[in-house]
């Protein structure tokens, strides 16, 4: 990498943190970041960094076939998804691109780039996923860490260069073609050798003991063994065994960083594949999610234009994905049997509605943290602070509670009803329509949550459509998702204690039928949360000064 | 009516607009012009409510933007510089959604007239990607017309433009001040300026430097000769170091 290339990156590094401490200046900051290393200490003091003894070597197994599973997972989505999409920004294409400098030196560049975020990132991770001695030295787990978000991000890289190399584009299909046939072939043998535990002896140990002995058996073993290697340095018993367990990993990113090499003659077309492919002429009229009509509450319209945007970004992505997920679904419950593929499915949904409700809000960003980059446009509108707020945090909401409530019906309509698991109909309808009534809450909630974070320290937040992508975001994404979790766990206090409340007392006299009722009385306390919360960040916006807080000024 | 009284804008210690006043009657074209960092921008987003002032107030027909501001808003209008759209919008829902905002009914009408006028109607259905930027720039002005403000403030408004659209850009400036509407414009391009505004307002360092017609300009400056351009007398009250 040529000095000027290195110039770049150490003062855009050095001015980057230099500016995110001058925001220290703010008390709003200085207390943000007080509060984060109060929580850091106190997590610290509770769950000392630690080596393990000796850790149990079941567990390590299990822990190394689940994440092995994952990144297959997420290395295949990016094979999937990650040929389009924006690698350079803006500013990169129209002043590196004229320079006479190699295509090398320039993603050379991109790469080490990223590597701030992924440092970042693997810290971030390390410290909240490390606690309690999990492995046998904490040390190699945060170098592992490191080693698969750097190939991550150097995956995405290739496979974006890929289709725009005249080998890439013939090879692309064929390894897509490989890696289905390989996959299928893996289920059937599954299928065939490996039936998983029936639905009576269902129990999250037996699924992942079942997990490991199919990610360690047969042709799957080998399927997944270069994503074994680069997590294996993880869980090494001493330095000679770490390092050994290191080399093929690093081999694998030297492999990943050759692939890009060779593939930089397709750089320029990659950059200008876009606009390439920008028609000359208009689409066809877009479907809308509903008629927008002139008369009404004006924040309505501020609601179907970020249900618009949802629609036309990440509708597309998210359908496929929904697709693959329905159609590994089916494929389980025919090769399985019904039953234990309905508790498996029921289990599914039950922890994905949980899970959402704590991320969905991080994930879905259709709102402020969008738009704020568009503050002054919005600060135009005849609309008090509290209808924009309104306005901007329907959209996600509306659709993390559709995703919770088909969640919710799939668990209480899948759940099996065996002698040994029982979930009784009235039992189902209780507790679903608790979920039903709670769970939207704390999802709207933990929107709001995330939208006072882009008013309160809008230098601290990715902003925009065009947010920071990828692997390099993970260690703000993180803290982002403790700090929602933190929120809505003190959010959901009051809402808890009035739930125990009605539940008590009420328990005695109408059973387990009291659940919805005391649920009810529980939503009626977060919606008055969720009001308050619009009211004060509707004054917060009216407040909110784009030259003051965006770089942009406006 | 656009009144300016006595706005200050601080950012930190350093005063972007210091106590300045000025107003726009109905059917005036008010021209804005200054130096880079005269604090043009600034007066312009004090005036339509993106930013408040520290001190002083700006009252659109008399609604205060600072203690009224939604009332105010309802009846300005302005076209920035950099045209800002919503990337996931096409040109007609851009105006369906400004329809809503503004409850402007009956606005399919207003809608297809203006994209006619602008030259977008063949774009109806094009999201901002596929838009130039003049055509962004012309359905930025397409939204802050469609509900008929009686205050519009363009900032740099010909930027962007074919000479075709620059003309008829400033044709609808002209139309929309005899049509009873008060216009601020703010511009470096002075033959604009001197070409469609009846007022002409200079600034610098973020204070009003002068105010008035170009001849009550000349006049009050004994040492210049009466029928110098827009061009002459800036460069003689800024100085010819400064732009």
């Amino acid at each position: 990498m040529s000095g000027a290339f290195r110039f770049l990156l150490l003062y855009s590094l050095k001015n980057r943190i230099l500016s995110r401490l001058r925001r220290l200046r703010s008390p709003k900051y200085l207390i943000s970041v007080l509060a984060g290393l109060g929580y850091l200490a106190f997590v610290f003091f509770k769950y000392p960094l630690r080596a393990a003894p000796a850790p149990d070597r079941d567990a390590l197994q299990l822990l190394e076939a689940v994440f092995t599973v994952l990144l297959t997972l997420v290395t295949l989505y990016h094979w999937v998804f990650s040929t389009r999409g924006k690698v350079f920004d803006e500013a990169e294409v129209q002043i590196l691109f004229p320079a006479p400098v190699s295509r090398a030196d320039v993603l050379q560049y991109r790469i080490a780039r990223a590597q701030p975020g992924i440092l970042f990132g693997s810290l971030v991770t390390f410290l909240v996923f490390s606690r309690g001695g999990i492995v046998w030295r904490p040390e190699f787990l945060l170098v592992t860490i490191w080693l698969v978000y750097s190939f991550l991000s150097i995956f995405r890289i290739a496979v974006w260069l890929t289709p725009h190399t005249p080998a890439g584009r013939k090879l692309r299909p064929r390894i897509s073609r490989i890696v289905f046939v390989a996959a299928i072939g893996c289920a059937l043998w599954i299928w065939r050798f490996l039936p998983p535990p029936a639905a009576s002896d269902l129990t999250p140990q037996s699924l992942l003991s079942w997990l490991h002995l199919v990610t360690n058996s047969g042709p799957l073993f080998l399927f997944l063994l270069p994503f074994r290697i680069l997590l294996r340095p993880a869980f090494a018993p001493g330095f000679f065994e770490f390092v050994m367990l290191l080399i093929p990993g690093l081999i694998i990113l030297a492999a990943v960083y050759w692939w890009i090499l060779l593939c930089s003659g397709g750089l320029e077309s990659a950059v200008l594949g876009k606009m390439r492919e920008a028609p000359r002429e208009p689409k066809r009229r877009r479907a809308q999610p509903f008629a927008l009509k002139p008369a009404g509450a004006p924040f309505i319209a501020i609601y179907w234009k970020n249900l618009l945007l949802a629609g036309r970004f990440s509708g597309r992505k998210a359908i496929t994905l929904s697709a693959v997920m329905v159609a590994i679904l089916i494929l389980a419950l025919n090769l399985v049997g019904s039953e234990t593929a309905s508790a498996i499915t029921g289990a599914l949904a039950v922890a994905l509605a949980g899970f959402l409700t704590f991320l969905g809000p991080v994930l879905l960003r259709e709102d402020l943290r969008t738009d704020l980059t568009h503050a002054g446009l919005l600060k135009t509108y005849p609309l008090s602070g509290r209808e924009i707020v309104l306005g901007e945090v329907l959209a996600p909401a509306t659709r993390l509670t559709l995703m919770q409530w088909a969640l919710i019906f799939i668990a209480a309509s899948v759940l099996p009803n065996t002698e040994e698991v029982s979930y009784s109909a009235p039992q189902r309808f209780y507790a679903g329509a608790a979920a039903f009534l709670l769970l939207p809450c704390l999802g709207f909630i933990g929107t709001l949550v995330q939208n006072a974070s882009a008013l309160l320290l809008p230098g601290w937040i990715q902003l925009g459509k065009e947010h920071k992508q990828g692997i390099e975001a993970m260690g703000e994404r993180l803290i982002s998702s403790i700090a929602t979790a933190v929120s809505l766990v003190i959010a959901a206090v009051p809402g808890a204690l009035v739930f125990t409340l009605v539940l008590i007392p009420g328990y005695r006299v109408a059973g387990q039928a009291i659940i919805p009722v005391a649920a009810l009385a529980s939503a009626v306390v977060l919606i008055a949360e969720a009001v308050l919360g619009i009211m004060w960040l509707g004054k917060l916006f009216d407040r909110f000064d784009p030259s003051k807080e965006l770089d942009s000024g406006i | 009516m656009i009144e300016v009284d006595r706005v200050t804008r601080k950012y930190g210690s350093f005063a972007a607009v210091k106590d300045l006043s000025f107003r726009v009657e109905a059917g005036e074209v008010l021209g804005i012009v200054g130096p880079n960092g005269a604090g043009k921008t600034t007066t312009l987003r004090c005036i339509v409510g993106i930013i408040p002032p520290t001190a002083g107030d700006v009252r659109i027909d008399g609604h205060s933007i600072v203690s009224d501001p939604i009332a105010a808003k309802k009846r300005i209008s302005f076209m920035p510089d950099e045209p800002r759209l919503f990337d996931h919008l096409t040109v007609f829902e851009h105006l369906e959604f400004i329809a809503r905002i503004y409850g402007v009914e009956g606005f399919e009408t207003t809608a297809s007239t203006l994209l006619q006028e602008l030259e977008l109607s063949r774009r109806r259905d094009s999201l901002p990607a596929e838009l130039s930027r003049g055509m962004k720039q012309k359905l930025v002005i397409a939204c802050g017309l469609l509900h008929s403000p009686d205050n519009l403030v363009f900032d740099e408004p010909l930027t962007g433009l074919d000479p075709l659209g620059m003309r008829r850009m400033k044709e609808t400036i002209v139309k929309r001040a005899r049509d009873g509407a008060a216009v601020i414009v703010s511009s470096h391009m002075l033959h604009l300026v001197e070409e469609i505004c009846s007022r002409i307002l200079i600034l610098k360092e973020g204070k009003k430097i002068i105010d008035g017609s170009l001849e009550e300009i000349s006049r009050n400056i004994p040492e210049l000769r009466g029928d110098l351009s827009l061009e002459e007398i800036f460069i003689h009250i800024i100085g010819p170091g400064e732009e």
